[in-house]
Formats: structure tokens, C-alpha cells, sequence
């Protein structure tokens, strides 16, 4: 398919367009002025240096990270469960459920946030760490529902019931069939719960308390008032931390794709 | 049945910490909304119910902020789709890892992280409603392109060729096949639009001016710069009315 | 038609090297090979949706190697048809007259012929691809590539998605529907009967190269290599030559040229049965003669059992000796 010569000029004038926010903000992390006026000539490391000596901002990132882990390690199992019983339920049911599930999704972040603050002052855990890790388990349960129920083919569905056929209870099914064949989904919807836990600044904003502001909550309140170069090194860290974390993840999958052709994976 | 019942088991924990929480949330906002504002440092009147933070939602100054945050849904809502439509026809004719690389550039504002971009963002636009405006497109851009390359590419591949062999030109193929053949996702990508641009909160608050207040952006405003809480959570109730009535709508279809 | 030395080299297609090929005007010419041979990267060439590396395609002495596809008044049906699934049978016809922009009572015309000429019923023509059967959408194709009125038909692998019966039925209509407008014609098949029974010509490929072209009695009953007697049906190859010939060659004779327990014909050969299957109108009898198996067709109501020991004969003027460098 080759489109209008308009169309692919466009194009890729808004794809180099899209991609400028961002080389500011990685550019502006290795400035050495500390008022940010661009373009800047000088380079230094001074602001990468002084955010892991500030604590403010190395325990917020450090905070990040543990919240991104904990949320991923409890919304991918409850994800795998769901989408795996999912199945067994009668056709008509099914997807009331499944619109059930996903309903935090679709609550816009804001509102989401007051909610879940209500929801937390009524149970005396605001501000406190499982009212965050409980924010963005549910924040990233409805994508990690979708990436996992992909897995579920009908190819998974024939092999299943041939082991079950060969005589295998459901169990042995699910450990010995299901979930080894599942594994890439799994990693893959375990990279996107953390990713949006890492990247999500306003759910966070109405649940983190002071001894839970997350790396987003800390660079938002520098946002509003007066945007240091803090802000950029801070942006420039989740930056590398997501793109990475996604390469090697593709990258990972990709290989075992074509090393061993399985029963396919997220790719 | 032992399976059935087994499943139904699974899932209903999880049902109810995913539903329940969400519900509660909603219930309580609305619980919220009817108490009395609190007198000096108290944020509300634990106890109390009155409707004082509900008369308030119909003077003006409410009034623009819903018809702001209604044009905001529709702003978003069509130039995400337009720009989505633009990166999905550029994307969708490469393959293997040139298509890689072009997805990743697409994507590179959703994985890059929120900082990053609000950081760039705030830096490069004028403030005010059009920089408000680009800056929540610019971020819902890679999900409306998402759908569209989803859908582009599931057109059947041979369509094209068939139809250029029989004459047509490339702006013939975009307006007879590969249009009619995407509507269904670009309906969908402009309710994924409006249900977005409804919620706008990152682009009026870090780039918009006082006339840009939205809803979600004043929810903000009212419960932690002002620490009216009943007031906020009257706002909030209207957010999530406009947003399910907006669901409801883009989900309707007429009936063949 | 004619191509010239036609060479193309891609990592996503098949190589083609040096392929040449004459194509009277109005004839029905096959490309028959087994898959990956570069039957439909060529066929891609010639309809413009690939540029070959080297040579050249000329259609009527005009050269329209750097043409684009929709200028080359070519058309085509696809494997998998490609029909508009959102468009109904006449507006996938219409399709291609609407892109030359004619005026909409020729249009409305000529779709409305085209269509009676294949045969779809006036009810089905408002029907949308997804609620016509196969034949029918065979049909809406084959109207729809002939309807421009095309210098050459291409056809991909036609009748490669049909059932059996359907695809009896369609292969005389293709057939028809051709004699009738005179379009000169060129199909991709793999299978060789369909190639056999549709086509005055045959192309034989394999491995990027046009091996063999001649009629389909002749490629069958005189091939000039081992790999097209193969390809063509079963064949039993022998070493051997005829006296006073090159020695080193070898010979062919099809299965239904061999007798088993035969009155009257010259004496083959005493041989054990190994194998004997029936097919309805034939058997087919696997003997071990000497050092070689050789399969014989015979008819039903001889079926010999494995571990006889019957006669093998062949009727005369039936062998057929191979060019000793004809191995591929």
C-alpha cells in the first residue's frame, strides 16, 4: 500500500513533530545551566549527581520502582485468574464481567482518584502504602486483562483439551499446559502494569501521602511552580527505565519466537 | 459444573476488589458530594448531608467549565483521531522492523513516560487553550494510532493491489477501500477521544490559562488548593455522568 | 504477449532467472510448477505489482515493464479473489469503470452484461462478498477483472479454494467465458490436470526457470525431461534406451500404457505384486520387476492381491525415451 505523497509527507512531519518533546527533555537533563534556557552548548552530569544525592528525589524514584513491582506482582496473577476462569463462564455472562473488569479503565484518571481517596479515608488507610499499591493495581488490572486474555488462543484452547483428553485434571492442565505456554503473555502484561505504575501521575497525586510520593507526584509539584533541571534528569530516568525495560522485553520474546516456533507469544 | 463453580470462585475475589473498589470509589464521591463544606481547617462536616456544594453547580462559572470540558472532549476526540488516521497510513505499508522502528517512534510519548513529556511539553507550547489542547492530544495520540494501525492491518492485504490493477488512484483507494473499510475503528478511536478529552487534566493544568478550566482540572483545584472536598466531589459526580453518557452515546450504533 | 529474459531476485519472493515466454494473442496459456517455483512472482511481474530485476514484458510489441499496474489495462483474479468486502457484487464490478471515471449509464451497462455473461442471478447482485457462496464469488471476480475489458487476463490459482465439484463446474465456465471474449489468457496453477484439461498451452516451471512449454498431450505423452514426466502424472521411469540410440538415457511409460496378464501384447516382464489399490474407475498395482517397482493402472475388475505373481507388459508405441540430460 503506498499512499498520496501528501499523506506520507505529513506523515512523517508530525512523527519528527511527536518525537520533540521529548529530545527536550533529555536535552535539558544534561545542561550544565541551571536556568533552563535552550540551546544550551554546555554539557555536565551535575544534575544526574545532585538527584541521587537529594532524597527527595532518590527515595522518590526508589519508591516508584518497589510501588511499579508490588502493583505488577499482584494485578498479573489476579489478570491470569481472571482471564482463565473467564472462559468457563456461560456465553450471556461473560461479557457483562469482562465489562465489569475493565470498568477501572474506563474512569477517567481524576475521577478514579478522588474515589479511590474516599474509598481510603473511610478504611484509615490514606496516604499510607497499600491505599498506592491498591491505586495502581486496579489502574493496571484492566490492561493486564486484555494482554493476558490474548494469550488464551484457540490453538491453547485444542492443546488444553488434548491433555485433558489424554486423561489430565484441570489442574495439571492449567501448571503443566496452560501457564508454560502462556509465560510470554504474562511477562508482557507484567512490563505494561509496571510501566503505567511507573508513568502514572494522577491517579498517584490523589492517594500518595507525604511518606508515599511517588517519582511522578515529587516532578509534578516541581512542574507547577518552577521546572528545574531536577525535573528533566527525573523525566529522562522513567524515560530510559520504560523504553528499556520495553526493548528488552520485545527483544527477549522476539528471540525465543524465532529460537523455538511455540504456540506464539505477544509479538 | 465442578470447573464452572471452581471458576466463578476465582474470579469472584478478584471481581469484587476490581468492581467493589471501583464502585465504592463512585459511591463514596457521591456521599462526599452531599456533606456540608467544613467550617475553618476542616476540609468537610463529617456527619452532615447538604446540598450547598450541588446549588453551586449551576452558577456561570460552573456552567463554562462543563462547556469547556465538553468542547475539550470534542477537540481531543478529533484531532487525535485525524493525526492517529495520518501516523497509521504512514506506518501500516512497512514491514518487519522498519515497521518496528516507526511504531516505536509512535508510540516513544506513551513509552517515554509522563515526566518526560510534560517536561518537553510545557517548555515548547504556548500557554492557553491551544496548548492545552495539543498537549492532551499529544498524548493520546499513540493509543487513537494503536487502533488504527490494528485495524489498517487487518484489512486483507490483497484489496490494494486489486484495486490499483483495476485503474484506481491512490487518493481513489483511500476514499473507496481503505475509508469505508476503517470506520468502524475510527468511530472508535473518536469515542476514545471524546471519553479522554473529557477527563482532561495534565494539558490545562500544566499548560492551560484560567479560562481553560476543565472539570477534572478543577476537581483538583477545589479538593487540595482549596480543601473543599464536597465541592470536588460534586464535580467529580458530574465528570463521570458526562463520561458514561459519552460512553453510552459512542457506543450506540444505528440499527441495520 | 511476450516476456524477454525476466530475472528477479527478493528475500520475500522466489528468484526468477532468464524466463521467456511467448503468448499467442487469445490463447490460454498455464504456468503450471510446484509451489516456490516463481509461477505467481512472475505472474506479478507481468501484472506490474513487481519490477523484474532484468528483461522485459511487452504487450503488444509496446513494452510495459515500467507501466504501473492500474495503466496497463491487465486484468486480474487474485487467490484469494480480493473482492471489495464492503462493496455488493455489481459494486465490485463496477469498480474499475468507476476509476476510469465513465459515465454511470455505461457503467450500469456494461456491469449488468458482464455479469449475465458469468452467470450470476440478478438477486445476487446486490449481495455483499460475505453473502455469496464460493462459485459466486468466483464468479463476481471473474466479472470483475473482464469487465474493463482487459488486454490480458491473469488468473492466480483460480479454483485452488473450491471444492471439487465447484471446481468442475467453474473450470468450464472460466474456459467459456475466455473463448467467448477472446481474452488472451494466463493461469498460475500447481495442479496439472486443471492445467491440462483448461489450457492450450502449458509453461512448465521450476526453480525460477521456464523448463518446458508445449501442449498438454505433449508434455504428458512426450516430455522432455524426467522432472516434467514426474510432475504431469505418475510415471514409471526406467533406465534404457532404444537400440541404436545414445545409450545412458531413459525411458517413460505412464501406468495406463502398461498391461497386467495382457493377450496379445509384447512380453515385459514377471514381476510380484506388492501393493494394489482401487479407485473406483481404476486400480493402481505396485509390481517389483527385478531391481525396479513400477505402477500399473488397470482396470477395476482386475485386481491382482500383494504376493502374486502376474505379467507386465506395454502397449506398443507407448515408451517414450528421455534425453539423456533432461535429469533435473
Amino acid at each position: 500500500m503506498t499512499n498520496p505523497i501528501i499523506v506520507r509527507l505529513s506523515g512523517w512531519f508530525v512523527l519528527i513533530l511527536l518525537q520533540i518533546p521529548l529530545v527536550m527533555t533529555f536535552w535539558a537533563s544534561f545542561s550544565a545551566d541551571s536556568l533552563l534556557t535552550l540551546p544550551t552548548t554546555r554539557w555536565s552530569m551535575r544534575w544526574y549527581v545532585d538527584f541521587i544525592n537529594e532524597p527527595q528525589w532518590s527515595r522518590a524514584a526508589f519508591r516508584s520502582l518497589i510501588a511499579a513491582c508490588v502493583a505488577a506482582g499482584i494485578a498479573v496473577p489476579l489478570a491470569t485468574a481472571a482471564a482463565w476462569s473467564l472462559r468457563e463462564w456461560p456465553q450471556r455472562f461473560r461479557y457483562y464481567v469482562l465489562g465489569a473488569l475493565l470498568m477501572p479503565a474506563t474512569v477517567s484518571g481524576v475521577a478514579l482518584g478522588l474515589g479511590l481517596l474516599q474509598v481510603a479515608h473511610a478504611l484509615g488507610l490514606a496516604g499510607q502504602w497499600p491505599c498506592l499499591i491498591g491505586a495502581h493495581t486496579l489502574l493496571g488490572f484492566p490492561v493486564a486483562l486484555l494482554v493476558v486474555r490474548m494469550g488464551f488462543t484457540p490453538s491453547l484452547q485444542g492443546l488444553e483439551a488434548a491433555a485433558a483428553g489424554l486423561g489430565a485434571n484441570p489442574s495439571v492442565v492449567a501448571w503443566r499446559i496452560t501457564l508454560p505456554l502462556l509465560w510470554p503473555w504474562l511477562v508482557a502484561s507484567a512490563v505494561a502494569v509496571f510501566v503505567i505504575s511507573l508513568n502514572d501521575a494522577v491517579v498517584a497525586v490523589f492517594v500518595c501521602g507525604p511518606d508515599t510520593e511517588t517519582l511522578p507526584v515529587v516532578a509534578w509539584r516541581q512542574l507547577r511552580h518552577s521546572a528545574g533541571p531536577m525535573v528533566a534528569v527525573a523525566g529522562t530516568i522513567t524515560m530510559v527505565a520504560s523504553l528499556g525495560m520495553m526493548g528488552v522485553t520485545t527483544a527477549g520474546l522476539w528471540y525465543l519466537r524465532f529460537r523455538k516456533q511455540s504456540a506464539g507469544g505477544p509479538l | 459444573m465442578t470447573l464452572l463453580r471452581a471458576s466463578i470462585a476465582i474470579l469472584l475475589p478478584t471481581l469484587l476488589l476490581v468492581v467493589g473498589g471501583t464502585a465504592a470509589g463512585a459511591i463514596l464521591t457521591v456521599r462526599m458530594s452531599l456533606h456540608a463544606p467544613g467550617a475553618g481547617a476542616g476540609l468537610f462536616e463529617p456527619g452532615s448531608v447538604s446540598l450547598s456544594s450541588w446549588a453551586s453547580m449551576g452558577d456561570a462559572h460552573h456552567r463554562g467549565i462543563v462547556l469547556t470540558t465538553i468542547l475539550a472532549g470534542w477537540g481531543v476526540s478529533l484531532l487525535s483521531t485525524a493525526i492517529g488516521a495520518l501516523l497509521a497510513l504512514l506506518a501500516v505499508p512497512f514491514a518487519g522492523l522498519r515497521f518496528m522502528g516507526v511504531m516505536v517512534l509512535i508510540l516513544a510519548p506513551r513509552l517515554s513516560g509522563v515526566i518526560a513529556s510534560l517536561f518537553g511539553l510545557q517548555r515548547l507550547l504556548p500557554r492557553g487553550w491551544i496548548g492545552s489542547l495539543i498537549a492532551e492530544t499529544w498524548l493520546l495520540v499513540p493509543y487513537s494510532t494503536l487502533i488504527l494501525v490494528i485495524a489498517l492491518r487487518g484489512i486483507d492485504p490483497h484489496l490494494v493491489p486489486a484495486a490499483r490493477g483495476l485503474g484506481a488512484s491512490r487518493w481513489q483507494v483511500l476514499r473507496w477501500i481503505i475509508w469505508p473499510l476503517s470506520l468502524p475503528a475510527v468511530a472508535l478511536t473518536l469515542q476514545l477521544g471524546w471519553v479522554w478529552g473529557l477527563g482532561a487534566f495534565l494539558g490545562p493544568l500544566f499548560l492551560g490559562g484560567p479560562d481553560q478550566s476543565t472539570l477534572a482540572f478543577e476537581i483538583h483545584h477545589e479538593a487540595f488548593d482549596l480543601g473543599r472536598w464536597p465541592r470536588a466531589a460534586a464535580e467529580g459526580v458530574v465528570l463521570m455522568v458526562l463520561t458514561a453518557s459519552a460512553m453510552a452515546a459512542g457506543s450506540w450504533r444505528p440499527r441495520p | 504477449m511476450r516476456l524477454e529474459e525476466i530475472s528477479f531476485r527478493f528475500d520475500t519472493a522466489p528468484t526468477l532467472a532468464g524466463v521467456s515466454l511467448k503468448v499467442p494473442a487469445g490463447a490460454f496459456v498455464s504456468i503450471l510448477g510446484p509451489s516456490g517455483c516463481g509461477k505467481t512472482t512472475l505472474v506479478k511481474i507481468v501484472a506490474g505489482y513487481l519490477k523484474p530485476l532484468a528483461g522485459r514484458v511487452l504487450l503488444h510489441d509496446t513494452d510495459i515493464t515500467n507501466v504501473p499496474p492500474g495503466k496497463r489495462n491487465t486484468g486480474m483474479v487474485f487467490q484469494n479473489l480480493a473482492l471489495f468486502p464492503h462493496l455488493s457484487a455489481r459494486g465490485n464490478v463496477a469498480f474499475g469503470l468507476e476509476a476510469r471515471g465513465l459515465p454511470s449509464s455505461e457503467i450500469h451497462q456494461r456491469v449488468e452484461a458482464m455479469l449475465d455473461q458469468v452467470g450470476l442471478k440478478p438477486d445476487e447482485r446486490n449481495r455483499q462478498p460475505g453473502n455469496l457462496s464460493g462459485g459466486q464469488q468466483q464468479r463476481v471476480a471473474l466479472a470483475r477483472a473482464l469487465v474493463i475489458q482487459p488486454s490480458l487476463l491473469m488468473l492466480d490459482e483460480p479454483l485452488s479454494n473450491l471444492d471439487s465439484h465447484l471446481r468442475d463446474q467453474m473450470r468450464g465456465l472460466i474456459r467459456q467465458v475466455q473463448r467467448d471474449t477472446g481474452v488472451t489468457t494466463m493461469m498460475v496453477t500447481h495442479d496439472p490436470e486443471e492445467a491440462m484439461a483448461m489450457s492450450d498451452l502449458i509453461a512448465v516451471m521450476n526453480q525460477g526457470t521456464i523448463v518446458e512449454v508445449g501442449t498438454g498431450r505433449d508434455l504428458y505423452q512426450r516430455p522432455r525431461s524426467a522432472f516434467v514426466a514426474r510432475f504431469l502424472g505418475l510415471a514409471n521411469i526406467v533406465d534404457g534406451s532404444v537400440i541404436g540410440h545414445r545409450p545412458g538415457s531413459s525411458l517413460l511409460v505412464r501406468p495406463e500404457c502398461l498391461v497386467i496378464n495382457g493377450e496379445g501384447v509384447p512380453f515385459a516382464g514377471i514381476g510380484k505384486v506388492i501393493n494394489s489399490e482401487f479407485f473406483g474407475a481404476d486400480v493402481l498395482v505396485t509390481v517389483v520387476l527385478g531391481n525396479t517397482q513400477v505402477l500399473v493402472r488397470g482396470r477395476p475388475n482386475i485386481m491382482p492381491q500383494p504376493g502374486t505373481e502376474v505379467r507386465v507388459s506395454a502397449m506398443p508405441g507407448t515408451i517414450h525415451e528421455l534425453p539423456a540430460d533432461g535429469e533435473s
